[in-house]
């Protein structure tokens, strides 16, 4: 993978995964990598979670981590284009590029331009690459194996960056996903043909507008954003169908997990935190990990 | 084309004649294709066609420096047909057939793709892959379906 850019999950074949999710589980284990380098991250929109885990996997590997965390305080402000300032970066001496960007496609737009990689950490409500693989290293990790797994992916299916590069990577499997949301935001309204792609690998969904969680082996829930609906009732209708509470994991498996790529707002009751199939926050921990390893790999020319 | 209009627009001897062109469509057509010319054009502007009632129909005298943009002649009218003249004669004939690849011509309808971004659209160029009955975007993998080409055809006249 070295040199490789990772701008889309669809990029990423089934023996990259591995090979990120084994070295992820040695660097969990404390065997870390040393990397010698620069690492800069370009966040173009807000990010707390994505950009600090980045930072935090630049460090564990002894890369030195440059950039920005949002665009206050940028030259963007006054108007630099996007390709000048990743150039700005390459100058510095950047050997890779992680950027988040408002629009759709950014990222490989850049990947296209430059002669370094570049890691796509969210581009509009297409792709977010990275929590996708640490996602699916979270699954592996509990399960000790993804074939055979039903997967609900419930929430914001239109406008989710999540659920497209989660099922993307999924593909690589044999697993059963099951798609739950209102139809205002389940798959098909999504404008980047992601249904069709999942068509064109086979991949086995359903798509449900009920809440129900008996079946699945996982929950992973997105947040349902107000801003998307058109009018207040309807969203207060779909909130309150589509909060996880205890009273709901009451009929789910006793081995199921809930998974969350954070931040929540009120779609994921607190109290569900007390419960062991709470999976989240160690979701969240294992995004260090896997991003230690896609450096590794990329710039260390691990294998 | 009957009689009368044949003396408004006479034959020509050798060049490219594009034909079956839906009413309207022919001056977008010559549009692209104008900075290729080798030597006179003339639009035939609602012709009568006994297969369509009324057509557009473009002749090009000599044909044209660069033919790579007749693969474009589709997106504007699907059933064109592309005809080469050698002395008078028509020595090959085409029906216009959509490219697998269209770069710059057409606009992502997607509001929020890298390529509509206001800032960044001088320096990138659309690109669109033939997929199915719909072109798909390489950037952001928004899909404009077969008719609704007309609507995001980005054209300077």
């Amino acid at each position: 993978m070295k040199n490789k850019s990772i701008t889309s999950a669809l990029e990423i074949s089934k023996q990259d995964a591995l090979k990120i999710f084994q070295l992820a589980d040695k660097i969990k284990m404390g065997k870390v990598p040393k990397l010698k380098g620069k690492i800069a991250l370009l966040f173009f929109e807000p990010s707390t979670r994505t950009f600090f885990s980045f930072y935090s996997a630049a460090l564990l590997t002894g890369l030195t981590p440059i950039g920005f965390q949002s665009i206050e305080g940028t030259s963007v402000k006054k108007g630099e284009s996007l390709i000048d300032t990743v150039r700005m970066f390459l100058g510095y001496g950047a050997d890779c590029i992680v950027m988040r960007h408002p629009r759709a496609g950014a990222p490989l737009y850049i990947a296209e331009r430059i002669d370094k990689p570049v890691i796509n950490a969210g581009d509009d409500s297409r792709e977010h690459p990275t929590q996708g693989l640490l996602d699916v290293y979270t699954i592996r990790e509990r399960f000790g194996k993804i074939d055979g797994l039903r997967i609900g992916i419930l929430g914001d299916l239109r406008y989710g960056r999540t659920p497209s590069s989660l099922a993307y990577l999924l593909s690589h499997w044999d697993t059963e996903l099951v798609f739950i949301a209102p139809p205002l935001l389940q798959i098909d309204k999504r404008n980047d043909g992601m249904e069709m792609i999942l068509r064109e690998r086979d991949v086995k969904y359903e798509k449900r507008e009920e809440v129900r969680v008996e079946d699945l082996d996982v929950l992973y829930v997105t947040r349902i954003q107000r801003e998307r609906f058109p009018d207040e009732r309807e969203y207060l209708k779909v909130r309150g169908a589509y909060r996880i509470t205890r009273e709901l994991l009451n009929r789910a498996k006793k081995d199921m997990i809930v998974m969350h790529p954070l931040p929540r707002v009120d779609e994921l009751s607190p109290e569900v935190d007390r419960d062991e199939r709470a999976w989240y926050f160690r979701q969240a921990e294992n995004g260090l990990y896997v991003r230690a390893a896609l450096f590794s790999l990329i710039l260390g020319g691990w294998k | 084309m009957n009689r009368k209009e044949e003396m408004l627009v006479r034959k020509i001897k050798e060049g490219i004649v594009i034909d079956h062109i839906k009413p309207g469509k022919g001056i977008e057509i010559l549009s692209i294709l104008r900075n290729h010319l080798k030597g006179r054009a003339v639009l035939l502007h609602r012709a009568s066609s006994r297969r369509m009632g009324v057509k557009d129909m473009l002749k090009i005298e000599f044909g044209l420096s660069s033919e790579k943009d007749l693969e474009l002649v589709a997106l504007f009218s699907p059933n064109a047909t592309i005809n080469w003249i050698k002395d008078w004669e028509v020595v090959r004939k085409e029906e216009a057939k959509l490219p697998e690849e269209v770069r710059e011509l057409l606009r992502c309808p997607n509001p929020r793709c890298i390529t509509n971004d206001e800032r960044e659209r001088e320096f990138i160029t659309t690109v669109f892959r033939l997929d199915g009955p719909a072109y798909v975007c390489r950037y952001c993998g928004a899909r404009i379906s077969i008719d609704e080409i007309p609507d995001y055809i980005n054209l300077k006249v």
